[in-house]
């Protein structure tokens, strides 16, 4: 009898732990309607919050480095201005309409990881300011990611080192087209793929977004090249790209709304 | 009733030196350490397989709200509770088995080989559900096993620093 028991118990606790691991796995799985659930978004609310207190710690760590970058914009902005006055100032007689490309929108980072293979970044506007999933995210250094996910106040940001993104970029000075996608390792560096050997690569070019997408408009630096390796018998070269954001310091943001973005997403749909 | 309290005191601290320190570490995209996992390891015996598992669950679900990983923490901390027994039982002596809870101070240097074992079979499965696919395994090993070590050199350092202070 005692050893029937015995014999039971294991079993039962092998039902449990089976029944504890199914429910971690539906949870890994089912992440995307897991994500519309109500304890998904009362969760998302309250990690932020918590993120949102000990980050503004972390805000006095951060407090010259972040002056000097936004002095460094500002005198950036400021040019642009003079630039922008003088261009209009010759514009004015041919009276065109010009309407602007983007609306950006700034954000703070109240979460990032940049140490696992899927990093994701949490900002602290939702679709309280308009964002919406597909929506371009850049720093002031290059291009962050893509809005993966929104809630009313806060979104996640899937940046280029996480292996589900990619990129499509080009080499700015001869517009040669490529993919930027991540390996998984290092999150200062990415690669640079589909550049036929024939082109003429060196460090230190610089590889910005195609422009063709809705996300990203055109121009906007990606990184620069650190490694080019031709390969005799290969069609493609391999091409090492040091990013131009630095993940590990990344406290602002701006989310692109590109113009007529869903509408040329609706339509691009239909090609492939 | 003070044991009590000092092991949920514990389960805060370790949940919170896990979120708001160790998982900003970040060294050469390699070295993550997941010391909570020395919560579960060090258990006192009279905790029974089936609570354990609960308490892990629930560990795992914490730190998976933290991490936005849903799952994962879950599944490597109930794995480790579930075979806890099997390996201390090819470590550990049967003296060792009659000390209330499997530590340092108790188990002397059987205990490393049990908690190295634990931890690295957590840090492999946790790394492996991450990738999530055979394509990224050398990563996944190297990730295991420098990431392993760290937490293992930080479990050296908690225990040491337990013994000498009783």
């Amino acid at each position: 009898m005692s050893a029937l028991l015995r014999f039971f118990v294991r079993f039962a606790l092998l039902f449990e732990f089976l029944l504890l691991e199914i429910i971690a796995f539906v949870l890994m799985f089912n992440t995307s309607s897991f994500q519309q659930s109500v304890i998904y978004k009362a969760n998302t609310a309250f990690v932020a919050s918590v993120y949102e207190v000990t980050d503004a710690w972390g805000d006095y760590f951060h407090l010259s480095t972040d002056n000097q970058k936004l002095a460094q914009e500002n005198e950036m902005l400021a040019n642009k201005v003079a630039h922008l006055e003088a261009k209009l100032a010759a514009l004015k007689d041919t009276a065109s309409r010009v309407t602007p490309e983007y609306r950006a929108i700034s954000a703070k980072v109240v979460y990032s990881s940049v140490n696992k293979i899927q990093n994701h970044i949490l900002i602290n506007k939702g679709k309280d300011y308009g964002l919406a999933p597909d929506m371009g995210v850049i720093s002031d250094e290059g291009v962050v990611g893509v809005i993966e996910n929104v809630s009313e106040h806060f979104a996640v940001v899937l940046p280029i080192i996480n292996t589900k993104l990619l990129v499509s970029g080009k080499l700015k000075n001869n517009n040669v087209l490529g993919s930027v996608l991540w390996n998984g390792v290092s999150p200062t560096m990415a690669q640079f793929t589909e550049i036929p050997s024939h082109v003429e690569v060196v460090a230190g070019d610089s590889v910005v977004t195609s422009g063709f997408s809705a996300i990203f408009p055109e121009g906007i630096l990606i990184g620069t090249v650190d490694k080019v390796d031709y390969h005799s018998h290969q069609t493609f070269c391999d091409i090492k790209l040091k990013l131009a954001t630095k993940f590990h310091s990344l406290h602002y943001v701006s989310v692109l709304d590109v113009n007529r973005r869903v509408e040329q997403q609706n339509i691009e749909n239909t090609i492939h | 009733m003070q044991d009590q309290l000092k092991i949920i005191l514990n389960f805060f601290l370790l949940i919170a030196v896990q979120v708001l320190i160790l998982n900003n570490i970040q060294l050469f995209g390699l070295i993550n350490p997941y010391l909570y996992i020395l919560f579960i390891i060090t258990l006192p015996m009279s905790v029974s397989t089936g609570v354990m598992m609960l308490i892990a669950f629930l560990l795992g679900g914490i730190i998976d709200m933290f991490s936005n990983s849903y799952g994962m923490h879950m599944s490597a901390s109930v794995l480790v509770a579930f075979i806890r027994p099997y390996v201390m039982g090819l470590f550990a002596s049967r003296e060792d088995m009659e000390k209330p809870a499997p530590t340092y101070r108790n188990f002397g240097v059987s205990f490393f080989k049990y908690a190295t074992s634990l931890v690295f079979i957590h840090h492999f499965v946790l790394f492996f559900l991450e990738a999530f696919s055979f394509s990224h395994f050398g990563v996944v090993l190297l990730k295991t096993l420098c990431s392993g070590l760290v937490t293992m050199l930080l479990i050296f350092g908690i225990q040491t620093i337990n013994f000498k202070r009783r």
